[in-house]
């Protein structure tokens, strides 16, 4: 009788400290989430998830010379991962009540075909780890007080809106797009995990079209940060329009790229998009338990030239796709996936780890809670080489630099492709005329030995990247570089 | 009192309460079962349960707040509303959104297509594995289907507004995508791809959608590279619907109006494409399981012709474009913080004048697209033109092969003229419905290496 009675006044207790979460992700749910984790244990499940989500987002558009747009948005919700063997089941629900968050479970559950334990069995809850909470470690509990109005916001994008207005020639419209992105994230899980995060996101696109007869030129140029409150506020009006200006002049009047085979010289930073799709994503689990990937099993032998090494992390400051802990908890980690042409690593999230036997990387992420994490990229860039840019742009008689690159996207066979958005030949080793219309399109195993020169001056650049799991926030980023030869798709 | 009355009925209570005039909601609740299978084991089951909700708030100067949440408790909802409220000081009074005249109007009477019961994720995993099963033992070079997924969403559409408008409607859908993947010693990875839907898991064509993404890998594994160059093209439904989806600022008026659109307001009447093509947005098409019977302003939909025998005849709207440019209502509204325009359900056709004949066999040589692909990336759709890797077929003397890897570059206004037949057949698609389009030449870029 008195157990009965201490079950019900735990689970009373649980269902009270659930409906104090809107106060705050952390030690209030440390009652619920043991229970309702063991209860999940109970059931027969190998390994429980919580992942509690609360976001608050702003969307700004200001378009010629107006503010077009303010769209604030909140969300909260809940997913939640059962494993049996390498089988798992995944819930997710925008009711984190004590009551929704167990409806999850047992809908989790019953996928795998188990059930809760019946009311009244005694069922030991599961012991979590001591809060590790990122966002007071890190001081990221004050980022919100910090962030400016949406006042000072709009303020600040009308000036640098009119600032392209101003420098951009044959303007037929200009505007930039503002996103702030405050998520505050708490995963419990049955091995014993109970960690807190806030991450703050923030980027801005700015764009223009430029027309003058039948000549049309659009460009576009984006910033993004991780963490820094006040961002927005940073961003350099006469750095952005001097930027769009020159790259839709450039463009305005350029003849189509014909189409064949050419060397091709990527520029940094954002060139880095080429290694994202091309390697980046084919050194993810999700794509090694499936054998897509041409390198699934070439751990530890040359895939590219000896002249490239590669890195995908989650600790460099203010880059886009930094994380204190991924979304399955796990701490940041700094992952060396390429060293001298050999592979020395894939990322790894915890089932993309279980099924591949490749250990756990901090790669797991997700783009909200309606998700199930899996094996993602970071910040990736191709390290350093000891050439200068010059020295690689002059090794190429008649080729291509790709000055500024466009999106991409690979498939399971390993084709890969993405859109150049600004391009100039290259003739006797010197940069000459713009040229537009570009496409790359090539194999991943194809093109990886072909990166022949690394210069010396490696950038990073903001992204996003839509795979198995959502949009998450990426950096790309990568020295200019020389590949030996490249479809390049054109007119 | 079901969720959603629930909801309504707490909206107008806050609204009272935080004495907000003018106001409307609109929203959807989601449920979502999904499986996917790999290698004869269920790879991963997945459920969602999902609500989001957008309030406007209209301020006494004409500007409009808006605020969206996924938490519909009283604190979250009455959150969203201050929110709206706040934001309507600071947004813009110039092109703000008003109350669709026909939001309170009667809504099409159409016989929509019968939703099943949920189905289990047990159903769904045994069925998938069968499909597997089934799709790898078609050929020895099968070898994996690496994405696929089958699922049963349940969906309530919801729009309300102050002045007395409500408008609701559930919807059910069922959907098979197998994407598989061939491969044979020593030559590349091929994939072919099939997607059905339906509206419920019983009227689902599984054995089409089998049949198709086999036929298709298996048609890509003698594949050969194709010599760059200019050659006569056929788009595939699907294709061709991709295509002009990237390129619809053609006819959307919100783009059109603010100076994002290859079209102006005044090019209503202008020949834009072929003599062959109509086009128009097609709701209520029988073959769309959506079928939605209002936009987001609650404005009833209705078929509205945007091409008719190569002639521009009309844009799609939403209340304020239309009003703005004097123009009927179309239906076609998307709320957000700005409204924006939408097509449903594109259908292309065959003007009813045209009279070419062309078959694929009997061609010299020509490239048939059946899949484009990284449109995001490919597409510059302010500048008109498109570079985009496809998968498709090379036919000569009316024998098809595979090509091995290649783009298909073009204008997309010079190409709508370039289009010299539209075939009888009609393929309705999930995205819409439309036959295969055979333009006189584009760029092709074969991989030479």
């Amino acid at each position: 009788m008195a157990l009965q009675v201490e079950i019900q006044r735990a689970e009373k207790l649980a269902a009270h400290q659930a409906s104090q979460i809107y106060e705050a992700f952390g030690e209030s749910l440390r009652v619920p989430l043991t229970r309702l984790l063991g209860w999940g244990r109970a059931a027969g499940a190998d390994f429980v998830e919580f992942f509690l989500e609360r976001r608050a987002e702003l969307n700004m558009a200001v378009e010629n010379g107006q503010v077009r747009s303010i769209s604030p948005s909140l969300s909260v919700g809940v997913g939640v991962r059962v494993f049996r063997g390498h089988q798992d089941g995944f819930v997710s629900s925008n009711d984190v009540s004590w009551d929704g968050l167990r409806r999850s479970l047992e809908q989790a559950l019953s996928m795998l075909g188990l059930v809760l334990p019946r009311g009244g069995r005694w069922v030991p809850d599961v012991a979590l780890e001591p809060l590790r909470d990122y966002a007071v470690l890190r001081e990221k509990e004050g980022w919100r007080a910090q962030m400016p109005s949406i006042g000072e916001i709009c303020k600040h994008l009308l000036s640098v809106e009119a600032a392209i207005t101003k420098e951009v020639k044959y303007r037929q419209f200009s505007g930039i797009n503002a996103l702030q992105d405050w998520q505050e994230v708490l995963v419990a899980s049955s091995d014993g995990i109970f960690a807190r995060d806030i991450r703050l996101h923030q980027t801005a696109a700015a764009n223009a079209l430029c027309v003058d007869g039948a000549h049309r030129a659009q460009v576009a140029e984006r910033e993004g940060n991780f963490g820094h409150p006040r961002f927005l506020l940073d961003l350099d009006r006469e750095v952005i329009a001097t930027a769009l200006a020159e790259r839709a002049g450039h463009l305005l009047y350029a003849d189509f790229v014909q189409a064949g085979e050419y060397p091709v010289v990527m520029a940094n930073a954002f060139g880095g998009v080429i290694f994202h799709e091309a390697c980046g994503h084919l050194l993810e689990t999700t794509q090694v338990e499936k054998k897509t990937t041409p390198f699934w099993d070439k751990k530890g032998q040359a895939i590219a030239n000896e002249a490239l090494t590669a890195w995908d992390e989650g600790l460099s400051e203010g880059l886009f796709g930094s994380l204190d802990m991924d979304d399955e908890g796990m701490p940041g980690q700094r992952t060396l996936l390429i060293e001298d042409g050999v592979l020395r690593n894939f990322l790894a999230d915890r089932l993309g780890s279980q099924k591949t036997g490749h250990p756990r990387t901090g790669s797991g992420r997700r783009q909200d809670h309606s998700f199930a994490a899996a094996s993602r990229m970071r910040n990736t860039y191709i390290g350093p080489g000891s050439h200068t840019p010059e020295e690689v742009i002059a090794s190429v008689d008649h080729g291509l630099y790709c000055k500024k690159l466009g999106g991409g996207s690979v498939g399971a066979t390993g084709d890969f492709n993405f859109g150049v958005a600004e391009a100039w030949l290259i003739e006797g080793g010197k940069i000459t005329r713009p040229v537009k219309g570009a496409t790359l399109i090539g194999t991943a195993a194809g093109i990886m030995p072909k990166i022949s020169m690394c210069a010396d001056d490696i950038g990073t650049a903001p992204g996003f990247c839509g795979s198995v799991s959502g949009r998450v926030y990426v950096t790309v980023g990568q020295p200019h570089l020389r590949v030996e030869q490249i479809t390049v798709g054109g007119r | 009192m079901d969720r959603i009355e629930a909801l309504l009925a707490s909206v107008h209570r806050l609204a009272g309460s935080l004495d907000i005039k003018k106001y409307d909601l609109s929203g959807r609740v989601s449920e979502d079962i999904s499986v996917s299978v790999q290698g004869g084991r269920v790879d991963q089951m997945s459920a969602s349960d999902s609500i989001v909700v957008l309030v406007r708030v209209w301020h006494p100067s004409g500007a409009v707040g808006v605020a969206s949440t996924s938490d519909i408790s009283e604190g979250g909802l009455e959150t969203a509303l201050a929110m709206a409220r706040e934001v309507s000081t600071q947004a813009p009074r110039e092109d703000a959104p008003i109350f669709s005249p026909e939001a309170t109007a009667a809504l099409a009477d159409v016989e929509r297509p019968q939703a099943s019961e949920p189905v289990t994720a047990g159903l769904l995993a045994e069925t998938l594995l069968s499909v597997e099963q089934r799709v790898l033992s078609a050929h020895p070079a099968m070898q994996s289907i690496p994405y696929n997924g089958l699922s049963q969403q349940t969906t309530t559409s919801f729009y309300l507004h102050s002045e007395g408008a409500t408008r609701r409607q559930k919807a059910a859908r069922c959907s098979l995508y197998l994407y598989p993947k061939a491969e044979e010693v020593g030559r590349r990875g091929r994939m072919g791809n099939a997607v059905r839907q339906a509206a419920s898991f019983l009227g689902l064509d599984i054995d089409g959608c089998v049949e198709e993404s086999v036929q298709k890998v298996l048609s890509h594994l003698d594949y050969e590279k194709i010599p760059s160059g200019r050659y006569g093209v056929v788009f595939s439904p699907s294709a061709i619907l991709a295509l002009l989806g990237a390129f619809s600022n053609l006819w959307n008026a919100r783009h059109i109006l603010d100076q994002k659109s290859l079209s102006r307001p005044e090019d209503i009447g202008k020949q834009i494409a072929s003599p062959c093509l109509s086009l128009s947005d097609y709701p209520l098409h029988p073959y769309n399981i959506r079928m939605p019977l209002f936009d987001g302003e609650g404005t009833p939909t209705r078929k509205t012709p945007i091409i008719s025998d190569g002639q521009l005849v009309s844009f799609l709207h939403c209340a304020n474009t239309a009003t703005v440019m004097g123009q009927p209502l179309t239906g076609h509204a998307v709320v957000g913080a700005r409204v924006s325009v939408d097509a449903h359900y594109l259908h292309l056709q065959r003007a009813q004048s045209a009279a070419s004949e062309l078959s694929l066999e009997s061609t010299d040589d020509l490239v048939y697209v059946d899949k484009l692909t990284a449109l995001h990336a490919g597409t510059q759709a302010l500048q008109g033109s498109f570079s985009l890797p496809f998968d498709g077929w090379r036919y000569q003397r009316g024998e098809r092969r595979s090509i091995e890897a290649a783009t298909v570059a073009g204008d997309i206004l010079p190409m709508l003229k370039q289009i010299v037949h539209i075939s009888h057949q009609e393929k309705a698609l999930p995205s819409g419905a439309a036959a295969d389009v055979w333009v006189e030449e584009l760029s092709i870029a074969g991989s030479e290496s």
